[in-house]
């Protein structure tokens, strides 16, 4: 650091020096727009002296002679000024939009799109909001290859997982780096807070795939950055108001069936009485508290439902009365409990700019109403952006503070240092939509909200003997969630001279978050408890709870920067040359309490006993330098080189220092090779190979000392015990480092009416932190050991094709689609270790796709045959689990189509995914209740089962064809068929229609030209309308996982059912 | 301007590489150090609850329980079927280890800050430890384990060595806690207080015990002599009072007595689970009945319901029908289970009546002073030390009788040891060979252990009985051992050596594989003739 240091200082002094000759000519360049044209390059006519304008367009240069200047920029047609008075502004004309573009390729460094030679992917804010969106990571899905949205729940706190080109770290975090206006975000907390941001402040978004094109960034970039551009204001000042109002709906449930009412194996009437025999099937009875539903067949019979509940009058007498109904099921009352959710967002934004200063205004209000009644989600943010230039000195700023307060029902959560659980309902720990699915067919939960005035409803007279009533659950158990943001950063820009710019930007992230879980108390009335239909239903009075979390997470970041760009001849040159630094902090405190003194009275001094107690801080810092060195011939051959060093307090003092390269090369065929200039069919094209290293520290401070633990049960009294930890730390550890080689090419053809952009890529990534399990003999059960390697291939393509484009009557269709393959492989572990769990049903397996879904199978024959029991047609759990392939998809597809004519566009994306695999374990609680219809496949009779054997005398297996199973019913489908897990295995393929949009611009005539409304479109917008998903996934959106971690796949009680959301949306522009 | 840029520059760069600024990585959540002083309570607490009565199915195979009338036998219980798995086991060797790198710790931890005592304890439970992983599977891995990272896949060590070693280890730490200039309090040694000379006693008769287990190989190891010599002449002796663990347990759900709340559910008031699957076994109960032992009713309740209402009545091991269920056998009494109450009423009838706080609070037993005293006496009768065996084997039974709680029980045990005159099970003089007086002192080193200590009961089975069931001309100490009634057998035979677990098999496996197959009815431990 100390000759960075110096470096700096040279180069500032530098800059001082540079001072004045001759005659000095200053200007911008701007494109018809009246937008700045970034890093034009302006010659002197006719001589060899040249400089390159900024990145907002200015530029100054020293003319020896009297003559005129000459612009040109990649993308655009060149052009002569003569300046006037020293100054020469000079307009030029794109000769194509798309080349032009300038991406952020990393600490603001901008690159025209030829001279890029990494796998880098932009998207604008008209193509992030097409879908009018709420969550930005969700309008990025399906739009760009390699880069996987995964949508793991549907809330009203939408969680998202955001991975580029799969997953590269077995233990660390495979989320792409949030990168908001040059300020890196905390890696963890980046889709958070990319979740909270308004989608319509984003100008772009650029996206870095993998460690090629990312190195710059450091240890946090391996696995791809997204790099969020905010608008900025320019011209006239503008003032637009935006409303999308947007409805939310159920898109679909489990498959149910609706044919067999309650009944879980209760047979002896004096034993448990109130279950009813129906004449026509005498065998298997109705109990009409039972909470499985293997009774008999639907009949239309009048029936009691429920244990008698006890009315009292006022005089203190009482009557117990029993709820009558149909034995039949409800049509469409598990839909029915639903909501439809409203999402409302409302915002304003103003913007405008001069010569000298922008600014950009935003306010925004989204309020959103989840499909579980009482779920809700408000947030409100506002950010301003703003710059101003003094002289040689520019200053931009932004600043963003988003607070956000949602209030669920929550599923069952468990607390960090105390062993009990919060949440879910009153007698399981089930969430609602676990308990809506697992009611019988015939009862309509919508009769049973008003629970504190109807008795049937109340949780003493719930019909319902082991469930608990949801609206119970709903009104009396609630989670609150505050989040309040702030994104602030300042940045100075310094034109040194001509040739040196220095840039210094200062920034701050943080949010708090403050959480309150409240449950209130119920006190079951005697009469409940007396339980007179011996149901052993849980009548435990519950007392209240409380649960408060705070926590903070703030990110203070720096970075200075110098460049240095000059032209030579043929060769421009382009060097960049940076520090940065990274200093991390969070504290979690949380207190709980199960049980409260006054009852329901929420405050944790309230405790009864010892309240729950848990402390956590961390702190990570990190510094950076690196350079970055592009060198250009022609105009068609770019060479780019990066380097950076890391210092990271995570490691040990002596390990903490890494550093890593990447290279790349662009060059554009089309241009370089005379015969193919000017070409009509073939109008661009570029190949590029690049290569990238990314070190990546993949575990959280406190990772290098092993840690003392307070013994089990100690303290007693003032006797204190402590025992070494079973987690075997490592003070010896490294980074986990990939390596990325890509080679593109991109082909335009009949000027970029088709435009085709293919890679291929390979990522090793090796050196992985394992928590390898260790024999118990070394003193511990794992220890953190870097060892292994993954590996990732891939392709990626991304068409872009103008039907028709006729500029007559603006008819425009454009369709567009984009595919990718990963081919993922764990190559080794440690030695002699093959395979390791990850988490729940997910394994590490090496020479298989990370990770795998692992889980137990019945017995086979070595034909793959179930082996039944000759005699009870039954089958037995295999010991061993068996592998069934892994939760990432490896195909990936979208298409998008755009046909627009005069003022209206109709826009829609589909997108697919393959080749994975997703458990479903939800299916295994509602065979167990009978509320599925895949308990119903044999009529609740004995069958045989299907590729089924069983051993004959001689010892052999024969296939079975005659043994039915003893049972068909409860015995079989609740307490059998679901013991394994590969029952509900099944194919995670999918189709979604992911966004389609109608809008209408409104022509400017409408308003006259002196209207103070500038534009006027309307729009009406649909999401996740129509979802294909493989046949046999009969149970919920394979999308869906119960963490946004690495060991996704895995479907819980603890999600929402998948939704379906259709809106409108005004625009108006004053 | 161009000031504030270079300032700004150089504020950054300066907090960038000011000395230190990385330097944050040091825990504040957990510690990453702990005195020695701190771990050994710990220590401690775990070691007693590993062997504090011992696992379950090794006291079924004792003789010391059965499975209540109340439950079905398990085809594949390794207690009543003695088939075994790798998962046999497994928890238990986990949970030694992970004891073992506390010790190590500690060892290592007050051998560099000079804290000698601390260290000889360290070394001294080591050894108790590994004694018992060695006893249990021959081969573990000792030169090569509790390294850490320094060797993440411990070869194994032959069980002779290993003894060899702990011989070496127990001495130095006899060595070491005799140097100590300062001695821990009764926080830290939560077994004996800082006390050297009950730990040098306590040391000494682990490493007598260690010698026995060699009393019926042929052929002695070399180091079998010079470490008789060493016992022998330690001059402290031998343990003369219970070992016993407290960090000060209470009567609170988790913190009890380690034995008492398996039994006992403190949050619902009542017999657990595991208490109500557990019953005295019909050999154990017969014993002391047929032997007019007035431990009978320490060890064990009347039935409280029923046609046995008021007789002491154990269950048979294995038996598919015919156990009594619930409230009709005989459940462990206030020996055992200290948080029962016996009254009687003016018609000296018994009841009993449950005292949870006094269950919950009781200490752990690592070695009761019975224990020690039939040791000595096997020892002298084997000629390995000097001394009266006869003395110190009726010394061995008033200890069990005084430890169980029986009243008035020297009076008890002067009645008991006179009306046994002839009896082979409790007269000393009746035994006149070796083979006979090992047989008497090691019935009632079994007799003394029930439901304490099964795991000394079983090395002994092991050694002694093992050789002197079925074909030999003598019974062994506990007559015929009760072999179990259940049919779900492979072979019936009590197992000998353990298999090696199933977390070494799959996090270990190329070490475990040169152990080679292990059959645990026919394998045996080094120590075995």
């Amino acid at each position: 650091m100390k000759r960075t240091l110096v470096l700096f200082s040279v180069l500032m002094l530098i800059g001082f020096l540079a001072s004045a000759q001759t005659r000095v000519v200053t200007g911008i360049v701007k494109d018809e727009s009246g937008a700045p044209v970034p890093f034009a390059t302006v010659t002197e006519t006719g001589t060899r002296n040249a400089t390159t304008a900024d990145a907002n367009g200015n530029f100054s240069i020293k003319m020896k002679g009297t003559g005129s200047l000459s612009f040109s920029a990649a993308g655009f047609a060149a052009s002569d000024v003569t300046p006037e008075g020293g100054v020469a502004n000079a307009v030029l004309k794109r000769n194509n939009t798309e080349l032009a573009t300038v991406t952020v390729t990393g600490y603001g460094i901008r690159r025209q799109a030829r001279s890029i030679g990494t796998p880098v992917a932009r998207i604008d804010n008209k193509d992030l909001t097409q879908g009018k969106v709420t969550n930005v990571a969700t309008g990025l899905s399906g739009k760009v290859s390699g880069l996987q949205i995964a949508n793991v729940n549907s809330s009203v706190n939408q969680d998202t997982r955001i991975t580029l080109r799969g997953n590269r770290s077995i233990l660390g975090n495979n989320q792409a780096l949030i990168v908001i206006d040059n300020v890196v975000m905390p890696r963890d907390q980046g889709g958070t807070i990319l979740a909270q941001m308004n989608p319509n402040d984003i100008d772009n978004i650029s996206i870095l795939k993998g460690g090629s094109a990312s190195a710059i960034y450091g240890s946090d970039g391996s696995n791809g950055v997204l790099i969020v551009t905010t608008k900025k204001g320019r011209g006239k000042m503008a003032v637009s108001f935006n409303n999308t109002t947007e409805v939310q709906e159920v898109a679909y449930l489990p498959k149910l069936q609706n044919s067999f009412g309650q009944f879980g194996g209760e047979y002896d009437p004096s034993q448990y009485p109130g279950i009813e025999y129906f004449p026509e099937n005498p065998v298997i009875p109705y109990v009409p508290y039972e909470n499985q539903n293997y009774g008999p067949r639907y009949n239309g019979a009048p029936i009691t439902i429920g244990a008698p509940v006890r009315f009292y009058k006022a005089d203190g007498s009482y009557v117990d009365s029993l709820k009558h109904g149909t034995y039949s099921p409800v049509p469409g009352a598990k839909l029915g409990f639903f909501d439809k959710g409203i999402t409302e967002q409302n915002e304003i934004s103003i913007s405008g700019g001069d010569d000298k200063s922008s600014f950009f205004l935003s306010v925004q209000d989204v309020s959103i109403a989840g499909t579980i009644p009482k779920d809700k989600n408000h947030r409100d943010g506002i950010r301003f952006n703003g710059s101003r230039e003094f002289g040689r000195l520019s200053v931009n700023y932004s600043a963003d503070y988003t607070i956000q307060h949602s209030n669920t029902t929550p599923g069952a959560f468990s607390v960090n240092g105390s062993p009990s659980t919060f949440g879910g309902s009153y007698f399981q720990n089930r969430a609602v939509y676990w308990t809506i699915l697992n009611t019988p067919a015939s009862i309509d939960l919508r009769d049973y909200r008003n629970w504190q005035t109807d008795p049937f409803a109340n949780p003493n007279g719930y019909f319902n003997a082991y469930y608990g009533n949801p609206w119970w659950q709903i009104d009396e158990s609630r989670f609150d969630s505050k989040r309040n943001t702030l994104l602030g950063n300042l940045n100075l820009a310094f034109k040194a001279s001509d040739w040196l710019d220095l840039s210094a930007t200062a920034s701050i992230t943080r949010f708090d978050l403050t959480q309150k879980f409240t449950s209130k108390a119920f006190k079951f009335a005697d009469w409940a408890k007396a339980d007179v239909y011996g149901s052993g239903r849980s009548t435990t009075d519950m007392p209240s709870a409380d649960y408060d979390a705070f926590e903070y997470n703030q990110l203070l970041t720096g970075t200075v920067l110098a460049n240095l760009h000059k032209n030579f001849n043929d060769i421009s040159t382009k060097l960049t040359l940076g520090a940065t630094t990274f200093d991390n902090t969070q504290r979690d405190i949380n207190l709980s309490a199960v049980q409260l003194g006054i009852p329901d009275f929420f405050n944790i001094s309230n405790v009864v006993g010892t309240p729950g107690y848990y402390e956590n801080f961390f702190e990570v810092r990190k510094n950076g330098a690196f350079a970055d060195l592009l060198l250009g011939y022609h105009d068609y051959l770019f060479a780019h080189g990066s380097f950076r060093n890391d210092w990271d307090s995570r490691l040990a003092p002596k390990l903490r220092s890494y550093s890593y390269f990447a290279g790349d090369v662009a060059f554009v065929f089309t241009d370089a090779i005379p015969g193919l200039k000017d070409n009509r069919i073939l109008s661009y094209g570029k190949l590029s190979a690049a290569i990238g290293k990314t070190g990546n520290v993949s575990v959280g401070p406190y990772s290098l000392d092993n840690v003392f633990n307070s013994a089990p049960n100690f303290p007693y009294g003032s006797t204190s015990g402590f025992t070494v930890s079973n987690a075997l730390n490592n003070p010896l550890l490294k980074p986990e480092f990939t390596l990325e080689k890509n080679i593109g090419l991109e082909l335009r053809f009949w000027d970029s009416r088709i435009i085709l952009n293919t890679s291929v890529y390979q990522s090793n990534t090796t050196n992985q932190t394992l928590p390898v399990q260790v024999s118990s003999a070394t003193g511990f059960t794992s220890a953190l050991l870097n060892s292994g390697e993954m590996q990732n291939k891939g392709i990626e393509a991304d068409l872009d094709i103008s039907l028709i484009q006729n500029s007559r009557n603006s008819f425009r269709w454009l369709i567009g689609g984009n595919f990718a393959y990963n081919d993922n492989k764990v190559l080794s572990l440690y030695p002699g270790i093959d395979n390791f769990l990850l988490s729940g049903q997910q394994y590490v397996v090496k020479g298989e796709a990370f990770p795998q879904i692992k889980v137990t199978d019945w017995k086979r024959d070595p034909q793959g045959r179930i082996i039944v029991d000759k005699n009870t047609g039954f089958p037995t759990v295999n010991d061993s689990l068996s592998t069934y392939g892994t939760p990432n998809p490896p195909y990936s597809l979208g298409f998008h189509t755009s046909i627009s004519y005069k003022g209206f566009t109709l826009y829609a994306l589909a997108e697919g995914r393959f080749g994975a695999i997703i458990y479903n374990s939800i299916g295994n609680a509602l065979d167990f209740t009978g509320v599925s219809w895949y308990s119903t496949q044999s009529g609740r009779l004995p069958f045989v089962i299907p590729n089924s054997s069983y051993q004959d005398a001689s010892g052999k297996y024969v296939a079975n064809t005659d043994v039915v199973v003893r049972n068909g019913n409860n015995d079989f489908w609740a307490s059998l068929w679901n013991n394994t897990g590969s029952t509900y295995i099944n194919s995670a393929d999918f189709w979604k229609l992911r966004e389609v949009s109608l809008s209408y611009t409104f022509p400017k005539g409408v308003f006259g030209s002196n209207s103070f409304i500038k534009q006027l479109s309307v729009a009406l917008v649909g999401r996740n309308l129509i979802t294909i998903k493989a046949k046999e996934n009969v149970w919920t959106d394979p999308e869906f996982a119960n963490t946004t971690g690495n060991a996704i796949g895995t479907t819980d009680i603890n999600q929402n059912p998948p939704t379906r959301i259709f809106g409108a949306n005004v625009s108006i522009t004053f | 301007m161009k000031k504030i840029i270079l300032i700004l520059t150089v504020v950054f760069l300066i907090a960038g590489c000011k000395k230190g600024y990385l330097d944050i990585n040091t825990n504040p959540n957990q510690s990453t150090s702990a005195d020695p002083s701190l771990v050994l309570p710990a220590a401690l607490a775990v070691t007693v609850a590993n062997y504090y009565p011992g696992p379950t199915a090794v006291s079924e195979w004792m003789g010391y329980w059965a499975v209540s009338g109340s439950y079905a036998i398990n085809a594949s219980d390794p207690g009543t079927t003695y088939k075994m798995t790798t998962d046999f086991g497994d928890g238990l060797w986990q949970s030694v280890y992970d004891n073992l790198e506390d010790y190590q710790y500690i060892q290592d931890k007050s051998q560099a800050t000079g804290q000698s005592f601390l260290e000889g304890v360290a070394r001294i439970m080591k050894a108790y430890n590994y004694q018992h992983l060695v006893d249990l599977w021959s081969d573990v891995p000792y030169a090569d384990a509790l390294k850490g990272a320094a060797s993440l896949r411990p070869a194994y060590s032959k069980g002779q060595d290993i003894y060899d070693s702990l011989f070496i280890e127990i001495q130095k730490g006899i060595t070491l806690i005799k140097s100590a200039t300062t001695t821990p309090g009764s926080s830290s040694d939560i077994m004996f207080g800082g006390d050297k000379t009950s730990w040098i006693q306590f040391a000494n008769t682990v490493r007598l015990n260690m010698l026995l287990r060699m009393s019926e190989l042929a052929t002695k190891p070399d180091f079998f002599q010079p470490n008789v010599d060493l016992t022998k002449n330690e001059s402290a002796g031998f343990l003369t009072k219970d070992a016993l663990v407290n960090p000060g347990y209470v009567n609170s759900t988790g913190k009890g007595n380690p034995f008492w709340q398996r039994f006992w559910n403190l949050t619902g008031g009542q017999v657990s689970s595991f208490g109500d699957f557990w019953a005295p076994n019909v050999y154990a109960v017969n014993y002391f009945e047929n032997n007019n032992d007035p431990r009978l009713g320490v060890e064990f309740t009347t039935v409280t319901s029923g046609p046995n209402k008021g007789k002491f009545v154990g269950n048979l091991m294995g038996a598919i029908s015919g156990n009594p269920s619930n409230g009709n056998y005989s459940f462990f009494g206030p020996g055992i289970l200290r948080g029962y109450d016996i009254s009687k009423d003016v018609n000296g009838v018994e009841s009993y009546s449950v005292n949870p706080g006094k269950g919950a609070t009781a200490s752990a037993v690592m070695m009761l002073a019975a224990e020690s005293y039939f040791i000595q006496a096997e020892a002298v009768a084997l000629g390995y030390i000097p001394g009266d065996d006869k003395a110190l084997y009726k010394q061995g039974i008033l200890e069990s009788f005084r430890y169980l709680g029986v009243p008035d029980y020297q009076n008890a045990f002067a009645d008991y040891y006179s009306v046994g005159a002839g009896n082979s099970k409790i007269d000393y003089n009746t035994a006149t060979t070796l083979l006979a007086k090992q047989t008497i002192i090691l019935g009632q080193k079994w007799a003394a252990l029930t439901s304490i200590n099964c795991l000394e009961s079983y090395a002994d089975y092991r050694r002694f009985d093992y050789l002197h069931t079925g074909s030999w001309p003598y019974t062994g100490p506990l007559g015929s051992i009760p072999l179990t009634a259940s049919p779900y057998f492979d072979v019936k035979k009590i197992p000998i050596r353990w298999k090696y677990p199933t977390s070494e098999y799959s996090k270990n496996p190329d070490n475990v594989a040169k152990e080679g197959a292990i059959d645990h009815q026919t394998s045996k431990i080094w120590w075995m003739k």
